[in-house]
């Protein structure tokens, strides 16, 4: 569109934010060849038509002095932070044959020898990955991330994430998450929605840390680190073996819950059919669990063929009965008079029995959620933590129900012999979800093919940590791969991994590394060969089948739009996607073939779209039969560039799959312990030392390594926390939010007065904080009301340090990732996550800073 | 005769060292059996990553046939889709969080 103003001509256009996950809508405004202004599309109602001031500020770093223009090489071969690379400059065509030649030479051996790894998934990632042999992985995230968020959701929700039914929701009870306040898939939509109806709902936050979501809730708990599980099964004590209030009829119907176990923790099966038996209590007999007409016991204790049974559901009771008020007390620090009020409000606004009319039909209604992030899922036991706050959830039937917690990212599913429900995956289908990262069925366990070693980890949704501990000692952890090349874009790996020191040994080991970069980032330092990356607001890129939505907002399609050319040299300032390079890259080292074989695989193109072999198809054309073998005839690529939105209701069975009958979901984790013994004599065979006791079909609550301090003098927990104004590391040049950042202390360390005079501290002083595990590191004090007198935290995006980051100054912040120890204590076997909950000593540094 | 082709994609053909093989069935063959060669031809290593037990292979696998996931066929004893040419994808994780 195309507006005269004062200023000159304006022109507007539809695009996508890319700083976060949550990609929202927006238009931007150019004017006399600048973009002059990004808003929320008013169009797009994922996120509400609104941009946050990261996403409104975004346009700030396409002018960046920082910014890659022409592809570098270095001459340095010695690697390392703060080593200067020896940068030259080299043509395109020396950039793309040098890269090009190494990916035949691997492709020839061991494709599997090419770690490719990205967080901004393109159109052709994942299938240019499939077609060369290797797989993509998001190395910036899963070492404490989705690590126990992704496979319950999956599990019981067949989603990636889900957030609650803000519009028809009363109460939301966040635990370790900050919901609708900082980065994520749902942020814009969850801010604005709770706007609306913030009156109507009471919001709960539990976090050590009053976090940005805490300071606009109804109520801010603080919580001791790393205790969440305790404190949810405590609510689920009450709730259940006390205060009676739970779904039972949704429990017996749509759930593993009445299923028998035996003394084993495993089913107790019909001896000829093999079907899982359950309780009936009209003829007082054990019966297959689908037998007609069958009066199912949730509680009791049974004689079945000679041995003792007991419904899941009342493991699951006996199993909760020791979190008392009291001994949650003890562990986090909470009353207990605190955790009997919550589980009562939670439990009366779930309102179980209740309905409400949607669309003309009659749909249960629990408008109560627990929502929850890295919080849980940062922990040595994160699948732990995971187990308790499903749990919490599926107990009231609040699963996809109006007001209920509502999963996105959706995939399909089917009903498995033992009738629960197991998602169904879509490999290299944009849009459809991360692929088969369901726990159940667990993946069967095989000795470890994957450089991150996925095959010991049959019920993560990732193992990404163990990437970092096979690469540096491969002979330990029967290795076979062992990355020649790292192929990386848009993953701060060198940040966001292990720590500064722990990642410098692992991108040193690897022999050749290429970067695509906007800006040269911490990992990009790293690199032999950088190609310069699009700014987001010059890149071409639809979702093909991607429709977002979120909550029970209407399914959304919409992708990037290019809003200016790159500043590159020409011809390569028509570039519009770094796809581009990767289809150049393919064909100069002899697999375009296959990605095109790849594309009519994965994103089934019928003939009419089909590519065939010994054509060659730009770009552009790969778009244009995606988004029409998706979309139709008439919403090809011109469609896409013209007008690039597309709003879909979604019926009321779309947004509320919960009240309709589908596949039972678990209570209780069976298929764990079958998992668990295979990773435990496959590890035994070939003798690699693996903990395997994390392997319970039950939360319950163990202690991180920080609870139990290697020395008294280590009196403090210390915790990171993410801030509004940064998303990921994407955002860390940009002048206006770094700005920002300074004046709210993003460099600094919260404290609070209480433990500070404790220890004879003020606020402003510079102090030295020590791990358990020895690591330290310098920082300023802030001393704050707003967190727990036993925690002190730092915040997620400080502690940069590379030039483009710091803008030539020095780095600010704690990087607390550096602070971490990936050993075999703080590492989960069973999730993969590392334990971030620290314990830490502070002590004034005398000569300042 | 049933000639099915298999296209592995992803991690799956560092295993294999194939783009694609070709497999030659009699009329009738289920898709147990088409996996069952598939682990003869392939070596101990590969067989013990595809694990026939009872009606389903390794769930780390994502099996298509003619584009339809083997998730939604569920039982490996179910002849292959008819026709002379069965197009199968064998893929190995290339996604994940």
């Amino acid at each position: 569109m195309q507006v005269a103003t004062a200023g000159g001509a304006e022109r507007q256009v539809r695009t996508m934010c890319r700083l976060c996950l949550n990609r929202c809508g927006v238009v931007a405004t150019i004017r006399n060849g600048k973009v002059v202004r990004v808003d929320g599309d008013a169009a797009n109602p994922y996120n509400q038509g609104k941009a946050c001031a990261k996403g409104r500020a975004g346009f700030y770093t396409i002018d960046s002095p920082y910014r890659v223009t022409r592809p570098l090489r270095r001459t340095n071969p010695r690697k390392g932070p703060g080593i200067d690379p020896g940068w030259e400059t080299i043509s395109w065509e020396n950039a793309l044959d040098i890269v090009a030649a190494k990916l035949k030479e691997i492709g020839a051996d061991d494709p599997r020898n090419l770690w490719r790894v990205t967080f901004d998934r393109s159109l052709l990632d994942e299938i240019w990955c499939a077609a060369f042999g290797t797989s993509l992985q998001s190395l910036s995230s899963g070492f404490f991330c989705g690590n126990a968020v992704h496979p319950l959701h999956f599990l019981n929700q067949f989603a990636a994430e889900a957030v609650p039914d803000v519009p028809l929701t009363r109460y939301i009870l966040s635990v370790g998450g900050q919901f609708g306040a900082v980065v994520h898939y749902d942020t814009m939509n969850g801010a604005f929605e709770l706007g609306h109806n913030r009156e109507q709902i009471k919001v709960v936050v539990v976090d050590p840390l009053c976090s940005h979501a805490a300071s606009m809730a109804d109520e801010w708990i603080p919580i001791r680190p790393g205790t969440d599980a305790a404190f949810l099964l405590g609510l689920i004590n009450l709730l259940v073996n006390e205060l009676g209030l739970y779904d039972g009829a949704f429990l017996k119907t749509f759930t593993n819950a009445p299923y028998l176990i035996g003394e084993n923790g495993q089913y107790l099966r019909d001896p000829a059919t093999r079907k899982v038996l359950v309780w009936d209590l009209a003829t007082q007999t054990a019966k297959p669990f689908d037998a007609d007409g069958i009066d199912f016991a949730l509680l009791g204790r049974y004689q079945v063929s000679g041995g003792d049974a007991r419904p899941a559901f009342q493991v699951i009771a006996d199993g909760a009965r020791g979190y008392t008020p009291e001994e949650v007390c003890r562990i986090t620090g909470i009353p207990a008079a605190t955790v009997r009020r919550i589980a009562q409000e939670f439990g009366e606004a779930a309102s179980i029995g209740a309905t409400i009319q949607i669309d003309g039909r009659e749909l249960p209604y629990r408008p109560a959620s627990v929502t929850w992030y890295r919080g849980l899922s940062s922990h040595k036991h994160a699948l732990m933590n995971g187990f308790a706050v499903m749990l919490l959830q599926t107990l009231i039937g609040g699963l996809d129900v109006p007001g209920g917690l509502m999963g996105y990212h959706r995939v399909k599913y089917r009903t498995t012999e033992d009738g629960l429900l197991a998602t169904i995956a879509h490999p290299g289908r944009v849009g459809s979800g991360p692929g088969p990262t369901n726990p159940y069925p667990p993946r069967t366990v095989t000795p470890p093919q994957s450089i991150d070693l996925f095959e010991l980890f049959p019920v993560a949704c990732y193992s990404r940590t163990f990437a970092v501990k096979a690469i540096l000692e491969p002979e330990k952890y029967h290795a076979p791969i062992r990355p020649k090349m790292l192929l990386q874009r848009r993953s701060n790996m060198a940040f966001t991994g292990g720590g500064r020191e722990i990642m410098t040994e692992v991108l040193r080991s690897i022999p050749f590394i290429v970067s695509f970069a906007l800006e040269i980032d911490e990992t990009a330092e790293f690199a032999d060969v950088i190609f310069p990356d699009l700014h987001y607001l010059e890149q071409l890129e639809s979702g093909v089948s991607g429709e977002y939505h979120t909550g029970s907002q209407p399914a959304t399609f919409y992708g990037s739009r290019p809003v200016l050319n790159p500043p590159f040299d020409s011809p390569w300032d028509r570039l519009v996607s770094h796809d581009e390079i990767l289809l150049e890259l393919a064909d100069r080292a002899g697999f375009l073939e296959d990605v095109y074989a790849a594309c009519n695989a994965m994103w089934k193109l019928p003939p009419a779209y089909a590519l065939k072999p010994g054509e060659r198809y730009s770009y552009g054309e790969l778009m244009n039969r995606a988004l029409k073998a998706v979309h139709g005839e008439d919403k090809g690529l011109e469609w896409y560039k013209k007008d690039a939105i597309l709003v879909k209701e979604r019926s009321v069975e779309e947004r509320y799959p919960g009240a309709f009958p589908k596949p039972r979901i678990h209570v209780y984790h069976e298929y764990i312990l079958e998992a668990g013994r295979q990773v435990d004599a496959l590890t035994r065979e070939l003798n690699i030392p693996w903990d395997t006791s994390g392997y319970v079909p039950l939360a319950e609550w163990r202690p991180c390594p920080a609870h139990e301090p290697k020395s008294p003098e280590f009196d403090l927990y210390m915790i990171t926390a993410k801030a509004p104004y940064h998303a990921l590391t994407a955002t860390g040049s940009n002048p206006l939010l770094r700005e920002v950042g300074l004046r709210l202390g993003y460099h600094e360390i919260a404290l609070s007065p209480e433990a500070a005079k404790r220890k004879g501290l003020k606020n402003g002083d510079w102090v030295e904080v020590e791990t358990d595990s020895g690591k330290k590191a310098t920082g300023r004090l802030k001393l704050t009301h707003a967190i727990h007198p036993e925690v002190a935290s730092v915040w997620a995006s400080a502690g940069r340090w590379a030039t483009s980051a710091t803008q030539g100054k020095e780095p600010l912040g704690i990087h607390f990732n550096s602070l971490l120890t990936l050993d075999d204590e703080h590492l989960d076997f069973v999730s993969a996550a590392i334990d971030s909950c620290l314990r830490v000593k502070i002590s004034k540094l005398e000569s300042g800073h | 005769m049933i000639e099915a082709r298999i296209h592995f994609f992803g991690p799956i053909r560092g295993l294999v060292r194939k783009k694609e093989q070709l497999v030659v069935l009699e009329e009738g063959a289920t898709v147990r059996r088409l996996l069952d060669e598939l682990g003869r031809a392939n070596g101990a290593e590969f067989r013990r990553y595809l694990v026939l037990e009872g009606a389903t292979v390794n769930p780390a696998l994502v099996v298509f046939l003619n584009g339809e996931s083997l998730d939604e066929i569920l039982n490996l004893d179910a002849p292959l889709p008819s026709g002379p040419r069965v197009d199968v994808m064998l893929a190995s994780p290339i996604l994940g969080g």
